[in-house]
């Protein structure tokens, strides 16, 4: 069966009602993107909506999961939740069906309700609702664990109240064949989330992460994809209460045949708010990615401050990149700016390196991680950043010989 | 004993020939300086040696200890040898000075055959080293030459040299950007490295540098060609009368 007829009758909470039947509209409407969906030109899914995918799957949740010593996490496994965090001071978990009616209706506010965000609102089984008080200081990891052959829907609310602070680590991996998560998140005012997303996953997965910041809110995020069958993240961060400020980094690294596609949209809604974007990655074989920054300042927004910037690197002459970075200001009183760059290694610090007895392919390797590694270094979520660093050597030619060149000096 | 040998070398850049035909011969434990105008062919010669792309020997040959450095690819030039402490030191952002030190250190002993060293013995070894030719440790810790100045390039391409002990230095004006206090402390770091087990290529436009560093014989570099050689005494005459006596040779030789 296509994607479109497994979506199955979900028995659920009379609250989620509205939000199902709104999805179905929206479907209804707009259906899934097609090749001539302005937004997925460079994504084509075609493939993946028709493909025949069985109905949803029992999962084993007697198989172990935890990895002791983690911060406090929540596990889905395929559709299924598998594990809340345990409730601490200031922190609170739900599913879906033991939720407060006033948190789950705040389910499906953030993400603009269309598409694959639609098709989780009528195909989530479960869904996993935070609310970080402001006397939880602390860290929390969320789980994707792709698994199975029929597709599945991740749904998470995050809701972070005034002044309450979160280090957030998402982790998308295993294998599947298509995962669609959609994951809200509410910034209240003066609230602060450290964030960093990590897409290892093998299979498809075509990702929503929804932000919504209210006053001086402060957002910074990492976003570190690599594997692409494809990967797709729409990162959509909206400004609404003045203040606020958004820090989205993200860095890719693939080879092969994946293909990564990050759209990231920061709008500037509120007045004095700020934005950046800065998005690099590296690409080999025949790697493709699609970078489409967008920074939107609303006449109501002066006094923004709106960056953008993304740069590529092609180690490969078969690798391919589109870099879209838009501006749309309808106010004067901006200060904004935005580039996009792709290129291959300069050819001076190469023969620089090699000069000094570094092998060509390792010094490739070394130019390709510093490249990533000022990203990485300067992730807001202190705790991953070594685990970053390995997944990044681990994927560069010459990984065995790069670990010892840039193992930590004592 | 011959170090290096330079025979009949013709070389182009672009389709363009730039070296015309040099011989020359450095002896185990020799100095030769390289003097000459701008545009002579004195950076391309040493780029020649190092193997950069783009330089296209079209006749000729280089030995290295007997060894054909021709046909050796960049790092392997370095792992028998070769150093050249370039003229415009390139930044690499991203990538520390001590790590990318490290990764050149242990390279080159693995192509050597020898056992690569821990990072507590690297850092002691360049510490050491940094002394030797008093550069700031904090530059060790740093992005390679980013945002370094003019002096602490040259300064760091020394103390490179210092670390890797190669076979053959190559200074492309190693000395020009260099207060006169730093003057004398890398001559005297490079006076250190001295020895029958090292020949050096020495190219400058000052005599100046060549107080520090006095060499058993300078050459003068005109147009592609090696015009005259002599020994120090031919640097003094150049800072007297120029290049014009050295042009004229040229065009009637
Ligand atoms: N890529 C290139 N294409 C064309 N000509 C080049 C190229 N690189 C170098 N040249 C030319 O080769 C000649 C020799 O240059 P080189 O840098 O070797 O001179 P030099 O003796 O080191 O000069 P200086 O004293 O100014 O450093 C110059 O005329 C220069 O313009
Ligand atoms: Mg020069």
């Amino acid at each position: 069966m296509s994607l479109l007829t497994t979506i199955p009758e979900r028995e659920t909470p009379p609250t989620l009602a509205p939000l199902r039947e709104r999805a179905r509209q929206a479907l209804q409407r707009s259906g899934l993107p097609t090749k001539k969906t302005e937004a997925w030109r460079f994504t084509p899914v075609r493939h993946l909506l028709d493909r025949d995918y069985p109905k949803a799957e029992v999962v084993d949740t007697s198989a172990g999961w935890a990895a002791p010593g983690r911060d406090p996490r929540a596990h889905f496994r395929g559709a299924q939740l598998l594990a809340l965090p345990q409730p601490q001071p200031g922190l609170k978990a739900y599913r879906a069906v033991e939720a407060p009616a006033a948190l789950l209706e705040r389910l499906g506010t953030v993400a603009t309700n269309e598409h694959f965000v639609a098709l989780n609102s009528v195909s989530f089984t479960d869904a996993l609702l935070l609310v970080v008080g402001r006397d939880y200081d602390g860290a929390l990891d969320l789980d994707y664990e792709a698994f199975g052959t029929s597709p599945a829907y991740p749904r998470v609310l995050i809701v972070l109240e005034a002044g309450a602070r979160l280090r957030l680590v998402e982790r998308a991996f295993g294998q599947s064949a298509l995962s669609v998560p959609v994951t809200e998140v509410v910034l209240g005012p003066e609230a602060s989330l450290d964030h960093v997303r990590v897409h290892s996953n093998e299979g498809a997965l075509l990702g929503t992460l929804a932000v919504a910041q209210e006053r001086a809110s402060r957002y910074r995020s990492l976003v570190a994809s690599f594997e692409g069958a494809p990967l797709r993240l729409d990162l959509d961060v909206r400004l609404l209460g003045p203040c606020a400020e958004a820090y989205l980094d993200g860095i890719y690294l693939v080879g092969d045949q994946a293909h990564v596609d990050h759209h990231v949209r920061a709008e500037h809604v509120a007045p004095h708010c700020r934005s950046q974007q800065r998005y690099r990655g590296v690409l080999d074989g025949k790697a493709t990615a699609v970078f489409d920054g967008q920074a939107l300042v609303r006449r109501s927004a002066p006094g923004s401050e709106a960056h953008q910037h993304s740069r590529s690197l092609l180690l490969s002459g078969r690798a391919n990149v589109y870099a879209k970075p838009h501006l749309e200001i309808d106010h004067d009183d901006v200060v904004a700016s935005h580039g996009a760059t792709v290129g291959t290694l300069d050819e001076d610090p190469l023969f620089y390196l090699r000069s000094r007895g570094i092998p060509a392919p390792v010094a490739r390797g070394m130019l390709a991680f510093a490249f990533l590694e000022e990203l990485v270094n300067a992730t807001p979520v202190e705790a991953i950043r070594s685990e970053l660093t390995e997944s990044v050597l681990a994927r560069l030619p010459e990984a065995q010989t790069l670990r010892a060149h840039f193992e930590e000096l004592p | 004993m011959t170090m290096l040998q330079i025979r009949n070398l013709h070389a182009s850049v672009d389709g363009k020939e730039i070296l015309k035909g040099i011989d020359l011969e450095v002896g185990a434990g020799e100095v030769h300086a390289i003097m000459g105008p701008n545009g002579s062919g004195k950076s391309t010669l040493s780029y020649v040696l190092a193997g950069r792309e783009g330089y296209e020997v079209t006749e000729g040959q280089i030995l290295l200890d007997g060894r054909d450095l021709l046909s050796m690819s960049v790092e392997e030039r370095a792992a028998a040898g070769v150093f050249l402490a370039f003229q415009y030191p390139v930044a690499i952002p991203g990538v520390s000075n001590l790590y990318f030190l490290r990764a050149a250190y242990n390279s080159i002993r693995k192509a050597r055959g020898q056992e690569e060293v821990s990072g507590a013995q690297f850092l002691k070894l360049a510490r050491e080293k940094a002394k030797l030719v008093k550069l700031d440790p904090e530059l060790l810790k740093r992005a390679v030459n980013d945002g370094f100045s003019g002096g602490e390039k040259k300064r760091n391409e020394v103390f490179q040299m210092t670390l890797l002990e190669p076979r053959l230095c190559i200074l492309d004006e190693t000395d020009s950007g260099l207060d006169i206090d730093a003057l004398k402390i890398v001559s005297e770091g490079v006076n250190a490295l001295r020895g029958p087990e090292r020949a050096m290529l020495v190219i400058t436009h000052y005599q100046r540098l060549l107080d520090y560093i006095v060499p058993d014989v300078v050459h003068v570099l005109v147009d592609g060609r090696i015009v005259t050689s002599g020994d120090k005494g031919l640097a003094l005459e150049l800072e007297a009368r120029g290049y014009d006596d050295a042009r004229a040779s040229a065009r009637n030789g």
